[in-house]
């Protein structure tokens, strides 16, 4: 860990996107140093409990630790744009009703069968069958040719390949090794194309890849890749043990850090940190409308929304991976609708407001998650509410209670929820907000013309009219009638030992690295 | 009795330890007095600053005064432990007295669940009782106590069945005097010896047991504090800001070796062979 | 001596119906769906519906108690929901790594920790007595998840002499599994450690005043002779009743330690189940900790039986 680079290398995880298959910007090294070697990361705890089978249940954290194995046939990197990767061309039809991918030719799955059209048409179609949202409006998918895949819509769909690029029912598995060994060793065994191969996975404790000698991919030189020759995931409870582990040279990388750990890693020499390009959730506090409790009212919500000195808690507490955020959005990106205010920390307004909404002193019981953002958020906000008189107590609940909560139990208050960024922020307000939601928070519902802005902007054809929609609903929701207040928005950060290079941690949409371009430097 | 008090009190480590004690529950009856701040007052700007001036040992991440916080942590820290205590001894009491008086068939089944309770360590049963029944300071008094019961049942019971087989219960008996009442009256003041030294030895595990589920996130829910939520805390910031886990852990600390040296007092004040050679 | 044992084992297998029915119930209790928290928030309304009738979690409190007794006879622990597998499974390979660390931490902590308090007993009031003493009281005041942390900082990180987290089996080399074991074992030991040197040492302590030890210096014996023959024997019995306790201690231990070394253990495994309300492991787990604690102490009745010769005759119950 203390031996240097022959470069030094810097923080910079920004690596040059990949356009089409094998362009890659890399130090001024030469080829055969980068060879050799085994990085090991940490992802922090274990979420999921699917690693090979994405045409299931899937869970966002997939798209990191299956990484190694499973591919997907596009990319979206961090302004959005898509970058084909399996697929090595599509085309559009102007409505948006059919779409027509030209695969890469001579992939091979790590169980040595094709990866052709066949195969990928298995996938979506896998994925139609269980019922997947996120190609609800497919009609129908077919192998025009050994590597054209035809994808018929019923409605146009803007989501769809941003879906395809970013969300993990887009990774392409082998359909021989599921059909021959069923669905629950899949859940357990990714086989697919990317650059490494699945060994073992010790449930909660660590995943282990080895080399793919067969990879389709070659860097800008024409070398065979992947450099490593095998990457292992470490997953780890505690931020403390995390640190540890950094410091003794134990883990390479640990993706998805707390906060608080940067500092004590911040400009020391042989360690980086470096914030993710693209956003990774958004949280709001979601009030129950549809009962008797104070937060039904809108004045309420606005007392509430300047009770709270959010630029206070952010910077205190999360400045490195936070920003503040008056909507489902962040300055800079094509969905943030920047005439929405921002927010103004006014404890008078608030009282005024709270007099104007009637509020009779009944206690404010704000539910979330456990996990170590929610509580410090929480536990922040609560002098703020009780200076203006706000009554407040905060719930933190397991995982179970918390989804009950979620589903049925919600019943006053407000609840804290995480918008995803994956595919990108629309794509992720659908899936959790629009009528067609899979998880419904109970007692919350807004308004049908709402609901149908949600449907038009999904069917709309192009991204810029869709964007449009887009800003709109922000405004209805986030100001209009604020249906939701959104705090703060948060970036995966990425602490590392300046040996592993070229990971791309931060650098694509989904939680996705780049595992073929990794490289130690020696 | 009074005996009992000399020989507690000659030794110097008790005294010490029962005047810490008596301290600490003083400051935590008398916190919003004491304690410089709020236990709440939290200063986004001051976080993690050393122990100084403004600050005597310092502030949290949340810029929150860790000297009140620790006073007013010891409120619910003394809280759990002395009331989980009570509720194990009370309840372990009676328990153990109807085990004892009745025995036969009752004895019996009443020993298997107690058997019962304590196969299963402290923590996995207050894992189940929050999960169960929701994170709470009540919950957490519960699942300590319901699990701390066993020693006193089995020291009831055993007091009772000796003194059951003794001769003037016996000759009571004979004379007709009710033989629950006599048991009473003989069997009560043997008892107090062992029980408090259980207890003091219990107050201890209380409050390490408090810590132990507060890091584990089962304990007691914030803002509220407690020594044990300081630690868990305080552990993320070993290497920047130090004294955040150290001040709590050595309070628990002392405070845990202060009960130990007051239950080893009362142990020996009450040990015939110690008394007589004083 | 055989009645007495035999008495012991049938009253530990009602003790292990009653702990899992105990168990059963309080798990029902628990708010929270195993199916919606498996699929997460990208499930649909559908597919948990599917699911819950899959794992049969709509069924009434008895008859899913009653079919899992009857599994549990067969030697099935049912299917994890959380882990995907059967639990025989995943505890089959995790079950020896708790049991192995549990039981090195428990050798320690028991032989140092007579060792340490004989030593304090015999010379009591000098010097080595004052700080085996000292040790021993802050032994049992610091908790152990304080003791995990700081041992990480202190021989990990700052003095780099072990690694910070992880598990290595011995199938591996027994030089590796001793170093990955060596700090999360000594954190486990070190309140054993520090209870049974307090215990024994006034276990020693009160039989040195004893008559017959007084009489058996009266006729000469040698200090060694008495230690042997007299004291160690009858100080033991306090201490045998203690290790009932260290192992049930030691379990609610590992649960902490394996959190935070990142060991693949039982109690890991255990706050994983009660997390993801997996019922069956949650159980599974449960009864083999019971299994363990009962068992043990059944070892200690049964030495109790041994060392006792009162209660081999038959005398009345302990």
């Amino acid at each position: 860990m203390k031996k240097r680079g022959k470069k030094a290398i810097a923080c910079a995880l920004a690596v040059g996107m990949l356009c089409s298959y094998g362009q890659m910007a890399f130090a001024e090294d030469a080829a055969d140093g980068k060879y050799g070697g085994t990085l090991t990361y940490s992802p922090g705890m274990q979420n999921e409990q699917n690693l090979g089978y994405p045409c299931g249940d899937v869970n966002m954290l997939m798209n990191t630790n299956a990484a190694p194995a499973l591919e997907t046939l596009f990319r979206l990197d961090s302004e959005g744009n898509l970058i084909c990767w399996l697929a090595e061309s599509y085309e559009v039809t102007e409505d948006g009703l059919q779409y027509t991918i030209k695969l890469r030719p001579d992939v091979l799955f790590h169980d040595g069968t094709k990866m052709d059209a066949e195969a990928v048409v298995w996938n979506i179609q896998k994925n139609m069958e269980n019922g997947k949202s996120q190609f609800a409006k497919i009609a129908s998918v077919e192998a025009t040719d050994e590597l054209t895949v035809t994808i018929k819509m019923s409605e146009s769909d803007i989501l769809l390949l941003a879906n395809l690029a970013a969300d993990p029912s887009g990774l392409i598995v082998s359909p021989t090794a599921v059909e021959e060994n069923g669905i629950e060793w899949a859940e357990k065994n990714p086989v697919g194309t990317g650059p490494f191969v699945f060994e073992s996975w010790e449930n909660d404790v660590e995943v282990v890849y080895t080399r793919n000698e067969n990879y389709w991919g070659v860097d800008a030189d024409g070398n065979q890749l992947p450099y490593l020759d095998g990457i292992h995931c470490i997953y780890m409870t505690e931020n403390a043990v995390a640190e540890a582990a950094l410091e003794a040279g134990e883990v390479q990388v640990w993706t998805r850090a707390d906060a608080d750990s940067v500092p004590k890693f911040e400009g020391r020499e042989g360690f980086a940190t470096s914030k993710s390009e693209v956003p990774s959730s958004n949280i709001n506090l979601v009030p129950c409308l549809n009962t008797d409790n104070p937060t039904a009212s809108k004045e309420f919500r606005e007392a509430v929304n300047h009770a709270i000195d959010f630029d206070a808690i952010v910077e205190g507490l999360f400045g490195i991976n936070c920003v503040v955020t008056n909507q489902n959005s962040v300055e800079g990106r094509i969905y943030h609708n920047d005439e929405i205010p921002k927010k103004e920390y006014d404890p008078e307004k608030a009282k005024e407001l709270l007099e104007q909404a009637g509020y009779n002193g009944e206690e404010l019981v704000i539910y979330g998650d456990n996990g170590v953002m929610n509580e410090k958020l929480l536990t922040a906000m609560v002098p703020y509410l009780e200076a203006v008189g706000i009554k407040t107590r905060i719930e933190l609940l397991g995982t179970g209670a918390y989804f009950s909560m979620l589903t049925e139990e919600f019943k006053d208050g407000f609840l804290v929820g995480y918008y995803g960024y994956a595919p990108h922020e629309f794509g992720k307000m659908y899936s959790l907000a629009s009528a067609s939601a899979n998880l419904p928070v109970a007692n919350f519902s807004m308004d049908d013309e709402t609901y149908q802005m949600f449907e038009d902007a999904r069917t709309s054809a192009s991204t810029e009219a869709s964007a449009e929609i887009v800003r709109e609903l922000q405004k209805r929701i986030y100001e209009t009638n604020l249906y939701l207040i959104s705090v703060a928005t948060t970036y995966d950060l990425v602490i590392q030992n300046t040996e592993a290079a070229d990971c791309g941690f931060c650098t694509l949409g989904g939680g996705r690295w780049t595992p073929e371009s990794a490289y130690i430097v020696k | 009795m009074k005996k009992t008090w000399k020989v507690l009190f000659s030794r110097k480590v008790t005294m010490i330890a029962a005047l810490f004690i008596v301290a600490l529950i003083l400051t935590a009856v008398f916190a919003d007095f004491v304690a410089p701040y709020g236990y709440n007052d939290q200063d986004l700007r001051q976080r993690l600053a050393p122990p100084g001036a403004a600050h005597l040992l310092g502030t949290d991440n949340y810029g929150r005064d860790v000297l009140s916080r620790l006073i007013f942590g010891s409120r619910i820290s003394l809280i759990v432990a002395f009331v989980s205590v009570v509720v194990a001894g009370v309840a372990g009491s009676l328990i153990g007295l109807i085990a004892g008086f009745c025995g036969g068939v009752v004895d019996g089944i009443l020993m298997r669940l107690t058997d019962a309770l304590m196969t299963f360590p402290t923590i996995v049963f207050a894992l189940g009782i929050s999960a169960a029944l929701g994170q709470s300071t009540f919950n957490l008094i519960l699942a300590i106590g319901i699990s701390t019961i066993p020693p006193y049942i089995r020291t009831i019971r055993g007091e009772v069945m000796k003194v059951r087989n003794q001769t003037y219960i016996k000759a009571a008996r004979v004379t007709g005097n009710s033989v629950p009442r006599q048991l009473l009256v003989h069997v009560l003041p043997n008892c107090v010896a062992p029980v408090i030294v259980t207890a003091s030895v219990g107050l201890g595990g209380a409050i390490m047991t408090e810590a132990t589920l507060s890091f584990l996130g089962l304990g007691v829910q914030p803002p509220a504090t407690s020594w044990g939520i300081m630690v868990s805390e305080g552990s993320d910031f070993l290497t920047t800001a130090p004294h955040l886990a150290l001040v709590p852990g050595i309070a628990i600390a002392l405070v845990v070796l202060a009960f130990n040296f007051l239950g080893d007092g009362f142990r020996d004040a009450l040990d015939p062979h110690v008394r007589g050679n004083l | 001596m055989i009645k007495y044992v035999g008495k012991k084992v049938l009253v530990s297998i009602l003790i292990l119906l009653l702990v899992s029915f105990m168990a059963y119930w309080i798990i029902s209790v628990l708010p929270g769906d195993a199916a919606l928290i498996a699929l997460g928030t990208e499930a649909t309304q559908e597919r948990v519906e599917e699911l819950r009738a899959e794992w049969k979690l709509d069924e009434p409190l008895v008859n899913r108690y009653g079919a899992w007794l009857v599994n549990i006879v067969h030697g099935d622990f049912g299917y994890s929901t959380h882990y995907k597998a059967p639990c025989l499974e995943i505890l089959k390979e995790r079950m020896p790594i708790t049991a192995l660390l549990g039981a090195i931490s428990l050798a320690i902590g028991v032989v140092l920790g007579i060792l340490l308090g004989i030593l304090a007993a015999v010379k009591r009031g000098r010097a080595v007595d004052t700080i085996v003493t000292f040790l021993a009281n802050l032994g049992v005041s610091l908790p152990v998840f304080w003791v995990g942390i700081l041992l990480i900082y202190l021989l990990a990180v700052w003095l780099k002499l072990l690694p910070v987290q992880g598990y290595a089996s011995p199938a591996e080399g027994i030089g590796e599994f001793l170093r990955y074991a060596c700090l999360p074992c000594i954190s486990m030991a070190w309140g054993s450690m520090a209870t049974v040197c307090r215990q024994t040492r006034s276990a020693v302590l009160e039989t040195l005043h004893q008559h017959y030890v007084k009489t058996a210096r009266a006729k000469g014996l040698t200090e060694r002779k008495i230690m042997f023959r007299h004291i160690l024997k009858n100080s033991l019995i306090p201490v045998i009743t203690l290790l009932g306790f260290q192992v049930r201690n030691l379990v609610g231990g590992s649960v902490v330690v394996e959190q935070i070394y990142n060991i693949p253990g039982m109690g890991r495994t255990l706050i994983q189940a009660v997390d993801s309300r997996d019922t069956n492991m949650v159980l599974a787990c449960l009864m083999l900790i019971a299994v363990i604690t009962i068992l043990s102490s059944l070892l200690v009745d049964i030495a109790y039986g041994i060392v006792d010769p009162r209660i081999r005759r038959g005398g009345s119950e302990a």
